[in-house]
């Protein structure tokens, strides 16, 4: 019997945790295993020994992907959303021991997955949900408030940048993907007609220990994107106007304000400053 | 966040933390002492904040803490992974755990981590392995560890020594601790008939400073049963057994009961508790007398 090194063992047995089924690799790395039990009944053994461990780290990370996204495996049964998230686990296993930071990759993976094809939100409720997620474990940090800014003089106003919440994500969806998570998470969930519900523009954040899922206007949607990326309030509000003008939806200017009170009182950033004038320095 | 004065944790019985059962332990009156401390996987609270920090913070203000991780792989062949041993520490600086434990074998290869402890070797190679990657660890983290010996369900025919002989030559060349976990020397005596208690007595008793118990589950294979390290119901009459030939070997220690799958009420949780409370109160009179 050829001695074989740490690496080489770990290599043999991590293929085998994973794979589709046991075949000829199995049955080499099933000769490093003592013969302990009767020799008729060694290599059937050794398998079923294997077995254990193949469905512990199988068992287990399938768990974890069922906890992260519980109204997408609502919404297509179990047995589907086992055989999808076995399929994905076996591609895209986890590089981090703290499970908490896998199965975003699964978003993607139901896209373009060829038995969930027709169902078009499938994806997005999946976004919604990791998201959840995020928010849900994110930094304990405060919500910057409206009193914060009371000192900056009135024509500076527009120059003021965010730093959005770390809690915060927003998903823009064909579907109202955020009236199925709520549907989705009750007891008894009742179908809903998504056709009627036009397209979704959700907000994502979490205010204290709550995770809030928050249905916004298509322009209140735009100018919180634009403000999260780091655009001034004046940038932002330019870029939105432009957004609402291309799709036929009014914006006056007078919106502003209440629209960004509105966002302030949820506490979606958490820091501001004042916008350098680059001009100015060079 | 103002810390429980007292860091250290008693010889008496703790169980790990469960989520289910947060509101229980902060409603608990200031004078029930049935369960005196509680361990963490450290894995569960390396987020950066939200309830579970929340309710840990609470706790942590009027218990001790251990933290025990499951998945830094002290039996890999790479060194533990960089990002892990940091994430530890900012958990370690944050709650000043009592203990901080880790296990004899491996969950990570290359990129990948396989959420299981996995076996190792009992060879020379495995122990200088181990050796370095404890070295590492201690040395990040700025103090000693606690590593717990496995359960399994096979042996390798590449070895030098016994499981025992293996657990404690590490922990005298590496200078950490030993998690003496009752519940897993019984299930690998189970599978691979040798007697727990001959174990148990072999085990170094200065090298132990926390006991694990737990539940596991039996199934039916071809020749036999296997036993599977499960930790889903309550400690079995032969591992309390085996438990009382423990604390006549190594003394009294802080003995934790380990409940994660199925878990129960926290009224359930609390009686094996109290069971473990009253072997150690047991031992001690035997030992005084």
């Amino acid at each position: 019997m050829v001695r074989s090194s740490l690496l080489s063992y770990q290599e043999q047995f991590a293929q085998q945790l994973l794979s589709n089924e046991l075949d000829q690799q199995s049955a080499k790395f099933l000769q490093l295993l003592q013969p302990q039990f009767g020799a008729d009944s060694a290599i059937e053994e050794g398998e079923l020994r294997l077995a254990i461990y193949r469905n512990n780290v199988m068992h287990s990370l399938r768990s974890a992907l069922g906890d992260l996204y519980p109204v997408v495996k609502r919404l297509i049964g179990d047995d589907c959303f086992n055989m999808i998230a076995v399929e994905f686990i076996r591609l895209h296993p986890p590089e981090q021991a703290a499970l908490l930071f896998y199965g975003q990759g699964l978003i993607e993976y139901l896209k373009q997955h060829p038995v969930v094809t027709d169902l078009g939100y499938l994806s997005d409720v999946a976004k919604l949900e990791f998201a959840h997620h995020i928010a849900f474990h994110s930094a304990d940090v405060d919500g910057l408030s409206i009193e914060k800014l009371a000192g900056v003089p009135p024509e500076q106003l527009g120059e003021i940048y965010f730093t959005p919440h770390p809690s915060m994500s927003l998903i823009e969806s064909d579907y109202a993907v955020d009236a199925i998570w709520h549907e989705n998470i009750k007891q008894q969930p009742q179908s809903i007609d998504i056709t009627t519900l036009g397209r979704g523009y959700i907000l994502v954040y979490r205010a204290g220990f709550e995770t809030q899922i928050v249905s916004l206007e298509p322009s209140c949607y735009y100018f919180l994107s634009h403000l999260s990326a780091g655009l001034s309030i004046n940038q932002a509000w330019l870029n939105s106007a432009q957004e609402c003008n291309e799709q036929a939806l009014n914006l006056d200017n007078d919106e502003l304000s209440p629209m960004l009170s509105y966002l302030l009182t949820l506490g979606v950033f958490c820091d501001y400053a004042l916008m350098q004038k680059l001009e100015d320095s060079q | 966040m103002q810390l429980h004065n007292d860091v250290s944790i008693p010889a008496q019985a703790g169980v790990g933390l469960k989520p289910q059962h947060f509101n229980d332990i902060l409603q608990l009156p200031p004078d029930s002492d049935t369960v005196q401390w509680f361990e963490i996987h450290a894995e569960n609270y390396m987020g950066a904040g939200g309830l579970m920090h929340h309710y840990l913070s609470q706790i942590r203000q009027r218990y001790p803490l251990s933290i025990h991780g499951v998945g830094l792989s002290l039996g890999s062949f790479e060194l533990p992974c960089e990002r892990h041993l940091k994430a530890l520490k900012e958990l370690i600086n944050r709650y000043q755990p009592a203990m901080v434990s880790e296990h004899v074998s491996w969950s990570k290869h290359r990129d990948t981590s396989y959420n299981d402890l996995l076996p190792v070797p009992y060879t020379d190679e495995s122990l200088d392995v181990f050796c370095r990657n404890i070295d590492k660890t201690q040395n990040a983290l700025g103090q000693q560890i606690l590593i717990e010996n496995p359960s399994s369900y096979f042996l390798l025919k590449d070895s030098d020594y016994s499981e025992v002989d293996f657990i404690n030559t590490i922990a005298r060349r590496s200078g950490c601790k030993l998690l003496l976990d009752v519940n897993n020397v019984f299930v690998s005596a189970a599978n691979h008939d040798f007697d727990g208690a001959d174990y148990i007595e072999s085990i170094d008793a200065a090298l132990v400073e926390e006991i694990h118990l737990a539940g596991h589950s039996v199934q039916q294979l071809l020749s036999g049963q296997v036993r599977i390290d499960d930790h889903g119901s309550a400690v079995c009459q032969q591992v309390w057994d085996l438990y009382a030939l423990t604390l006549r070997h190594v003394g009294n220690k802080p003995t934790l009961i380990e409940w994660d799958t199925d878990v129960p009420t926290w009224q359930v949780l609390n009686q094996q508790a109290q069971i473990a409370n009253q072997q150690l109160k047991h031992n001690k009179e035997l030992t005084n007398g």
